[in-house]
């Protein structure tokens, strides 16, 4: 219970008095200051990128460079228990697609890769890892909360990756400007998820436009392939004709006088001027003045009246000048140009040119982007058109039984590629599938295709609230010993984990509905868990509720064993065992 | 006068539904400036300056010395600019945002310290719980304003939130809405039955005393 206190009529402070507390240096400090164990990705990300380093620097020493697939143990867990590891390939300068794992694909250009600023010619070792799933974001440990404004929020995925390149050294190499490595990979629904880039440099996932989905070609006589912009490219798109406009303005802005020349003039002029004024004139041979085009044939006649003052004004020096005339009351302004051969008048007339072209072309290319956007935006518009379509078709069970994706059947085929592929051996060598697997098919049926201009950490996600539905006060304990202080929640229906940390959560919640499953760890790395079953224990009534863990005793050192693990979990709690 | 003041309220609230207290260009002026500080922390110095006064009386309205405010105010401002790169413009003044941080770094202070200041003016319970058709003597005023203040601390705490931001911190419907997470809408719902319920509850106890 909180006390109150309430302050009446409390005197209150001068402006003076307040910012005398003012500190930007210091907040600035403060700001910067976040130790790297402290930063919440650490473990998921920088942790990665680091120890993948480390263990390539490692790896590359011990052995000889060849080929052949390596198994790059990643070791970033909190849980000493569960392991997990990058599959390779090694790529060359042509390029080429490289098949992985669980369905992801990449697609790489020829010369896709920079090491230094300069092409990297030599072999690319390619690390790559996928994550689907609950099971692979617990297995690694992935920190997916979200906070925004101090509101604990958790991101759901639609797929994640990491993607790192490697020289024949062990040196890191980035992919170069204007090349982009296009990744597929499976994803349980089509619904409305971002594409997020990890940027290490600051911490923060950094948002790259919508995640676009696609149905793999085949899997059904009306699906068609599904292909639009990615969010990366509509965006370079848009910024491209941005900065096309801001030039257009700018050239507009600096436009020079273009100088005239003596077939645009009707008749000329002499005028007595002195060239110690105007010593640009100078230049000119045979120096003649003549009205500027704009100014109208009936002023000409002007020239026939007697004025007793005439001067002469500087528009752009040997360019454009006005004459200003002038007879007691009467008075005029005309804009006249010298006339003839000149140095000064080849070199405007030049600038002038140039100009021109440089407008010219800006308009051009103005005039592609914009075209180029009108026919991406009717490809999105068809393409949405497609899917709606599509998404039509599956829902329609007599046709696609087997293509209508949601989470559940999504994990169960995981699960099962899992134990096939345990069964028979069959792991991926050379980035390429050994044996087609009859599950893989189906498991791919939906996918998201990703273009990616770096390596590093993305993801497809979007953010989720922490289930509400049933509230308690919660003790986590196994037997009377040992108590956890942070457990993890998994919800059937979310594509994420929960992590529960009590000393921040004053209750933990979950939808009774769903399958949940509860998961923690002690010191040594055993892992504990809650069965979906024993939620129904929970008495609605009562506030409070102690969970009592059971010891895992099935082996669950990778997220392929965890996800086994979780769904035969499920299956109990549908046959209520 | 209190006729009058009500008057007056009640004139504000209707030209200022769905808007917040500042213009579009200034909204747009202070999205400029996060960008460069998303880039640049340093050249989020412009807004630190412009907000730090009344970020600072929001916390030491809530809070027990001037030293907490201080503190929670620095904290706030480190924790806006190490979270600036999730910070989407979607045409809200960035204040809303400040005081949806500052409203929860309050709050976990609150539990912190199991404790919660609240700092009220006479002449703002006044204005807040004024009667339209009766007129108070200015003895009667000084037997609201000591009932009101009762009545304050048995408030519902999302009820103080509301009565806090409004009467106290003169903050707009829909700069609630935003920290609160609620819609503009209900939040002026929300604020004219609490006032309504305690204007009754006054005029029930006042015509007992009769």
């Amino acid at each position: 219970m909180i006390n109150r206190e309430i302050k009446k009529d409390r005197p209150s402070l001068s402006k003076e008095q307040i910012e005398k507390h003012k500190d930007f240096s210091g907040v600035l400090k403060q700001a910067q200051q976040i130790p790297l164990w402290k930063n919440k990705w650490f473990w998921g990300s920088a942790g990665v990128a680091v120890l993948a380093i480390i263990a390539s620097i490692v790896l590359l020493q011990r052995e000889p460079i060849d080929n052949s697939e390596q198994q790059v143990n990643q070791d970033h867990s909190p849980s000493a228990a569960i392991d997990s590891s990058y599959q390779t390939a090694w790529v060359d300068n042509n390029g080429g697609t490289y098949r992985f794992k669980y369905g992801a694909e990449l697609k790489i250009p020829a010369d896709a890769f920079v090491c230094n600023g300069e092409q990297y010619k030599g072999k690319v070792q390619i690390r790559f890892k996928s994550y689907h799933d609950y099971a692979d974001i617990l297995a690694n440990h992935i920190d997916m909360r979200y906070d925004t404004a101090g509101e604990a929020r958790q991101l759901e995925t639609g797929g994640m990756f990491d993607l790192y390149a490697f020289g024949e050294k062990g040196e890191a190499v980035e992919i170069a400007d204007g090349k982009s490595i296009i990744v597929e990979m499976p994803t349980q629904n089509d619904e409305d998820f971002n594409f997020y880039y990890y940027d290490t440099t600051i911490g923060e996932w950094v948002y790259q436009g919508k995640a676009n989905t696609l149905i793999a070609e085949g899997n059904t006589k009306n699906e068609k392939q599904q292909r639009s912009i990615s969010g990366h490219q509509k965006e370079k798109l848009y910024a491209a004709r941005e900065d096309c406009q801001k030039k257009i303005i700018d050239l507009r802005h600096n436009q020079p006088i273009k100088p005239t020349e003596k077939a645009e003039t009707d008749f000329q002029f002499k005028l007595d001027i002195d060239l110690h004024a105007f010593p640009e004139l100078e230049s000119f041979d045979g120096l003649e003045m003549a009205f500027h085009p704009s100014v109208p044939n009936n002023k000409h006649k002007i020239l026939k009246q007697t004025w007793s003052d005439m001067r002469l004004h500087v528009i752009e020096k040997g360019v454009l000048y006005e004459l200003e005339l002038k007879d007691g009351n009467k008075k005029e302004r005309l804009r006249v140009v010298p006339i003839g051969e000149s140095d000064l008048w080849n070199e405007k007339m030049k600038a002038y040119e140039n100009w021109e072209a440089e407008f010219e072309n800006e308009k051009e290319k103005l005039a592609q982007i914009e075209a180029e956007i009108q026919k991406q935006k009717k490809e999105i518009i068809e393409a949405q058109r497609n899917n709606e379509e599509a998404r039509i078709e599956r829902l329609n069970p007599e046709k696609v039984k087997d293509t209508v994706q949601d989470l559940s059947s999504f994990i169960k085929i995981r699960a099962s590629i899992d134990l096939l592929e345990e069964q028979q051996k069959v792991f991926v060598q050379n980035g390429q599938v050994k044996i087609v697997n009859p599950k893989l098919q189906a498991y791919n049926s939906l996918r998201r295709q990703y273009e990616v201009p770096r390596t590093g950490r993305f993801n497809c996600d979007r953010p989720v609230e922490y289930p509400e539905k049933q509230k308690v006060q919660a003790v986590f304990a196994y037997n009377d010993t040992l108590k956890f202080d942070q457990v993890v929640l998994i919800d059937e229906k979310k594509n994420t984990t929960f992590p529960y940390i009590m000393k921040e959560f004053h209750s933990f919640g979950y939808h009774p509905k769903h399958n949940n499953i509860i998961f923690a760890f002690d010191k040594n790395g055993e892992a504990y868990y809650f069965p979906p079953n024993k939620f129904e224990q929970i008495d609605k009534k009562t506030d409070q509720f102690l969970f009592k863990l059971e010891p895992c005793r099935k082996d669950i050192s990778s997220a392929e064993k965890l996800r086994l693990f979780i769904s035969e979990q499920w299956e109990y709690a549908a046959l209520a065992i | 006068m209190s006729f009058e003041r009500y008057k007056n309220q009640s004139i504000s609230l209707q030209t200022e539904q769905g808007k917040y207290h500042q213009s579009g260009s200034a909204i747009e002026n202070e999205a400029a400036v996060i960008d460069k500080a998303k880039k640049d922390p340093k050249a989020f110095e412009p807004l630190y300056d412009k907000y730090y006064v009344s970020m600072f009386n929001y916390f030491y309205k809530r809070v027990a010395t001037e030293e907490t405010a201080a503190d929670l105010t620095s904290q706030l401002f480190v924790k806006v600019l190490q979270q600036i790169q999730s910070y989407e413009h979607r045409g809200v003044p960035f204040s809303a945002w400040l005081f949806r941080i500052a409203y929860s770094l309050v709050n976990d202070h609150y539990r912190a310290k199991k404790k919660r200041v609240i700092s009220v003016e006479s002449d703002e319970v006044l204005d807040w719980l004024a009667d339209p058709i009766v007129q108070n003597t200015a003895g009667d005023e000084t037997q609201k304003i000591e009932w009101a203040m009762k009545a304050i601390k048995n408030l519902k705490k999302d009820q103080l939130d509301l009565v806090e931001m409004r009467f106290f911190d003169g903050l707009s419907f829909k700069e609630i809405g935003e920290i609160l997470g609620i819609k503009e809408n209900t939040a002026k719902v929300r604020c004219f039955r609490i006032t309504e319920k305690l204007q009754k509850e006054w005029n029930k106890k006042s015509k007992r005393h009769d």
